[in-house]
């Protein structure tokens, strides 16, 4: 009989086993982008950016060049490597308590420059790799360690930080998308946006944004089968799906 | 799944790899037919870890790999032509 391999890892991605927790997002996220970059056949030529945060050892897990920002500053960094190097596909791959904590002023000045760069933001409601304490993206109600009676706007602690809407507000960004990564038909649908947005940036159109919505079970103390549940019930609620701008609708 | 077709066999069927799973289950929920289970054996990381165990029930639809944040699953399909009608 004859044997064919119908799926495999990509070819982008190192054999290294990744450090994250069972159920984790980032390890979907991460083929995910190692898929959309061996297809677009761009492997020579991308440059991603490592956050600070869970994903902070991702170089380690990509065959390509990568280059480590310090905390909250990939837009930066991004925007540096982009102009030095024109012909280089710059993506920036960020953690909520890295993008809307403390690197939003750098990711809102960015994504108003339209910068050519591409930024992948991975929102878990939480700080995962500090140990769970409270990020801008905590849902109302939502306990964590700094939060312990839940999240309450009453008590100055605001409310969730809705960033694809900020950013899609802005005259020059060009794609704008959320999405998440809980089923296989999210994984596809997130697989699509991502492919748009870097197909985006080669063809020099402007700054393109996908957040992913993704699971944290350890953080959130339940299993990784009700933490893709509660991504699918709760934080949907607050974070809608769907394109929130797109100025070139006929580039797949 | 072993599937006589015409004149020709197809199988599907799928692997894990024991060290680099991490015992999520997240397949094992994913999966339509339900070929993955939970072992009882535990890899080097201490992780008790799933084994494809229905393996004679795998359609290849790779649901399983699609959402697997490990990469620890392969999905391989056979085929082989027997004597019968042709196309």
């Amino acid at each position: 009989m004859e044997l064919k391999l119908i799926f495999d890892k990509p070819k982008t991605m190192t054999d290294t086993k990744t450090h994250y927790c069972p159920g984790c997002g980032h390890g979907v996220l991460h083929r995910i982008v190692a898929e959309v970059i061996d297809e677009l056949g761009i492997k020579d030529r991308v440059i991603g950016i490592a956050p600070v945060g869970c994903a902070v050892t991702a170089y380690d897990y990509w065959d390509i060049d990568m280059c480590e920002a310090a905390h909250g500053r990939v837009a930066a960094v991004a925007t540096g490597l982009k102009r030095a190097r024109p012909d280089a596909i710059v993506f920036g791959y960020q953690g909520d308590g890295d993008l809307a904590a403390i690197g939003l002023a750098e990711t809102i000045h960015a994504a108003n420059r339209g910068e050519l760069i591409t930024i992948i933001f991975v929102n878990n409601a939480t700080y995962g790799m500090t140990g769970g304490q409270m990020a801008p993206t905590t849902l109302v109600g939502q306990v964590t360690k700094t939060s312990p009676k839940g999240r309450n706007p009453n008590n100055f602690e605001g409310y969730p930080l809705r960033v694809a809407e900020m950013i899609a507000m802005l005259e020059a960004p060009v794609y704008v998308e959320r999405c998440m990564v809980t089923s296989t038909e999210s994984v596809f649908n997130t697989k699509r946006a991502i492919k748009k947005a870097f197909t985006l940036q080669m063809q020099g159109k402007g700054y393109s944004f996908v957040e992913v919505l993704s699971g944290c079970p350890n953080e959130w103390h339940i299993n990784p089968v009700e933490a893709n549940r509660w991504i699918e019930e709760e934080m949907t609620k607050f974070f809608p799906l769907g394109v929130f701008k797109d100025k070139y609708p006929e580039i797949k | 799944m072993e599937k006589v077709l015409k004149n020709k066999i197809i199988q599907t069927f799928i692997e894990v790899e024991p060290e680099r799973c991490k015992g999520c289950l997240l397949c094992v929920y994913e999966c339509p037919e339900g070929v993955i289970d939970v072992s009882n054996k535990f890899n080097s990381k201490g992780w008790i870890y799933v084994e494809p165990l229905f393996n004679e029930k795998c359609t290849g639809c790779k649901k399983c790999a699609m959402v697997c944040p490990d990469l620890a699953i392969k999905v391989f399909l056979g085929q082989e032509v027997i004597a019968g009608p042709t196309d």
